[in-house]
């Protein structure tokens, strides 16, 4: 077993203690459990980078990892390490559990792949991703919050992630585009994952037009982000273990 | 008339809904359609329909058509609005403020429009516009963070110029694949540039790199570009993608009493000929010295191979009605060029939609609406960020305007 994958096992112990002691409301500990975690993570993301040779983002369990990365740094980014939601804790978890499962030994960078587009466009992609995420778990903790002035507090956290999360989805969809351009002749082949990337967009595009309306705040305006999240799950991991042709393909 | 009556239609937010609704509802059938093996009358509707293959339907097509019409639509109502904006500032009456995300009223408060003003001015906010409609009703319209609200202007302008260029582009672009031979010179089309594909060299992996030169009319060579699958820009408009370098087989294709027909394949190549045959250029093996080809046909279009021949250089091969010759194995690479005047103008959009964006979604622009009359107080605004915060300002601004009038 790689030193790097050791790793990996290693945060999701330390993740796994401390969703158990967020649960048990041991908050101070599980923190410290989360941030030992996350040191692991990146670590093994920077070994992995060495041994493979080029940025750690372009298999699938290098992608999963990625992402769960991804998911907590943007929690943390947002809320502080100190209210770390059990929700992203979740997610992130999920994810880590479903790198391990697809591990692949690192081999080198396909040609296809190599190119100065690939260094920002996968990671604006994935950061996009952790964000919203990130709103996801405020709108499901909307959905059931009894109080109006917890509700407006994550209303204002959920609109933080999107805004973060759709600046990135933007600028992912644009090098997305002009890389396709140089490598595949066109800008927009409606490859079905362009094309749920776009409907992300437009859904995403929605909530901002929607969420300075009275009438969208509240549960309402959570329901439209946890369907967002849905496609982003879609758009992910979806159309890459359906049986349809894409030029996206792990 | 015509025209602001369909602009109206096709900027309809529910309509972008609806449209990106039956997108998504289709995309998701048509995937699962391809988990129906079951042979009954449901999936043959699914098929009749289209959603088999979702993409190439008439109707996808034409949804996703709606879908630019509609974005395209929805950007140019906000550039007009944002241009009126400039001109002039729209007032909106009580009963379009009430309906703005954030709104107070004050009651029964007789307070001067000048005090209203230093309230705003107060909270940074610029007095844009200042109407008395007699009857004692005073309207005045604020705003704050205009660089905000020209990101907004940005945004949408980028959207409109990205559609308006792809249409141009679909138009002006030409883009042509060509093979070079080692040493073999080639004039690109349009422009004052020649390559010439100079030497094959080992790279990584036993993979092959070609060194290619770029020659500039007049002023002899450019750019020396080494090509392992890449792109590289000849200048703004013209850029050329390396597809393969390798080894490739200079073929000529006779039909009998008919026409000569040379081509280079590359492995994997494939021509194909009359009655549905398709030749496919399996392998090229150089062990021993011995160049040998491993010809492979096809027969029909379903790519069934029911032939397969290994043929020495030179060796002539006839199949059917043609007679098929590898003539020379020589070092080939394999580039897509492609000639598109609007290039710099798409990008520069794409980075103006980043960079509007960001200012939309970062920089804050609020709008704050206040109407005074018989003793009653309105106040209403919209920010496009953070809307606990101009919440608060709303209720700050109702406070100091109610003190302000007990103070007098």
């Amino acid at each position: 077993m790689t030193a790097e994958r050791i790793l990996v096992y290693l945060a999701l112990v330390l993740y796994l203690s401390g969703l158990a002691l967020s649960i048990f409301k041991l908050h101070k500990q599980s923190t410290t459990f989360v941030l030992l975690g996350i040191a692991l993570q990146a670590t093994s993301l920077i070994l992995r980078t060495i041994f493979s040779k080029h940025a750690p983002f372009s298999d699938i369990y290098e992608s999963f990892n990625f992402f769960s990365f991804c998911v907590i740094i943007a929690d943390l980014v947002l809320i502080k390490i100190k209210k770390i939601s059990k929700i992203t804790l979740s997610i992130s978890i999920i994810l880590l559990i479903l790198s391990l499962i697809f591990y692949k030994q690192p081999t080198s960078l396909p040609p296809a792949l190599n190119s100065f587009w690939f260094l920002i466009h996968v990671p604006a992609s994935f950061l996009s991703y952790g964000f919203f995420a990130s709103a996801f778990s405020s709108a499901l903790q909307m959905l059931f919050s009894k109080s109006k002035e917890n509700e407006e507090n994550l209303f204002d956290i959920s609109y933080l992630s999107v805004r973060n999360a759709f600046s990135l989805l933007t600028v992912g969809i644009v090098t997305g585009s002009l890389w396709a351009k140089s490598a595949w002749g066109s800008y927009w082949s409606w490859d079905p994952k362009e094309t749920s990337s776009l409907v992300l967009w437009f859904v995403y595009l929605f909530y901002f037009h929607l969420s300075n309306r009275k009438t969208w705040r509240g549960k309402k305006i959570a329901l439209l982000l946890i369907f967002g999240f849905v496609i982003v799950i879609f758009t992910f991991i979806g159309l890459n273990f359906l049986p349809i042709e894409s030029l996206h393909r792990y | 008339m015509l025209i602001k009556k369909l602009l109206g239609l096709f900027s309809s937010i529910k309509l972008l809904f609806i449209t990106l609704s039956l997108i998504f509802v289709s995309l998701v059938i048509g995937i699962l359609s391809n988990f129906l093996h079951v042979n009954n009358s449901f999936k043959t509707i699914i098929d009749t329909i289209g959603f088999d293959r979702v993409y190439y339907a008439w109707w996808f097509k034409s949804l996703l058509f709606l879908l630019v019409i509609n974005t395209f639509a929805c950007s140019l109502i906000r550039l007009i609005s944002f241009i009126k904006l400039l001109r002039k500032p729209e007032i909106l009456d009580e009963e379009k403020i009430s309906k703005l995300a954030h709104f107070v009223t004050i009651e029964n408060k007789n307070v001067e429009t000048e005090e209203i003003e230093k309230v705003l001015r107060e909270n940074r906010y610029t007095i844009i516009n200042k109407t008395n409609f007699g009857n004692d009703k005073n309207v005045i319209y604020g705003r704050k963070g205009t660089l905000g609200k020209i990101g907004f202007f940005l945004l949408h302008l980028s959207v409109i110029l990205i559609m308006f260029f792809f249409a141009i582009s679909s138009f002006m672009e030409k883009s042509f694949i060509i093979d070079l031979s080692l040493g073999q010179q080639f004039k690109i089309p349009y422009l004052d540039y020649s390559l010439k594909f100079q030497d094959i060299l080992q790279g990584v992996n036993e993979s092959k790199v070609a060194k290619v030169e770029i020659l500039e009319k007049g002023k002899g060579l450019s750019q020396v570009k080494i090509l392992p699958f890449k792109n590289f820009r000849v200048n703004s408009s013209c850029s050329i993608y390396c597809l393969d370098v390798n080894t490739g087989v200079e073929t000529s294709i006779e039909k009998l009493n008919s026409g000569n027909n040379s081509y280079i394949l590359m492995e994997g190549d494939y021509v194909f000929l009359e009655n549905d045959k398709v030749l496919v250029l399996k392998e090229i093996d150089l062990d021993n010295g011995i160049k040998k080809g491993f010809l492979t046909l096809a027969l029909n279009d379903k790519g069934s191979l029911d032939y397969e021949k290994k043929i020495n250089l030179g060796e002539p091969l006839l199949l059917d009605d043609y007679l098929i010759n590898f003539k020379n194995i020589l070092g080939n690479v394999r580039l897509r060029i492609t000639y598109n005047p609007v290039t710099l103008y798409i990008f520069a959009s794409f980075m103006m939609l980043i960079f509007g964006l960001s200012l939309s979604l970062y920089v804050p622009f609020n709008e704050i609406y206040v109407i005074i009359q018989n003793n009653r107080v309105v106040v209403g605004g919209r920010t496009n960020k953070m809307e606990e915060k101009f919440e608060k300002e709303i209720k700050n601004i109702k406070l100091k305007i109610e003190r302000g009038v007990n103070d007098s």
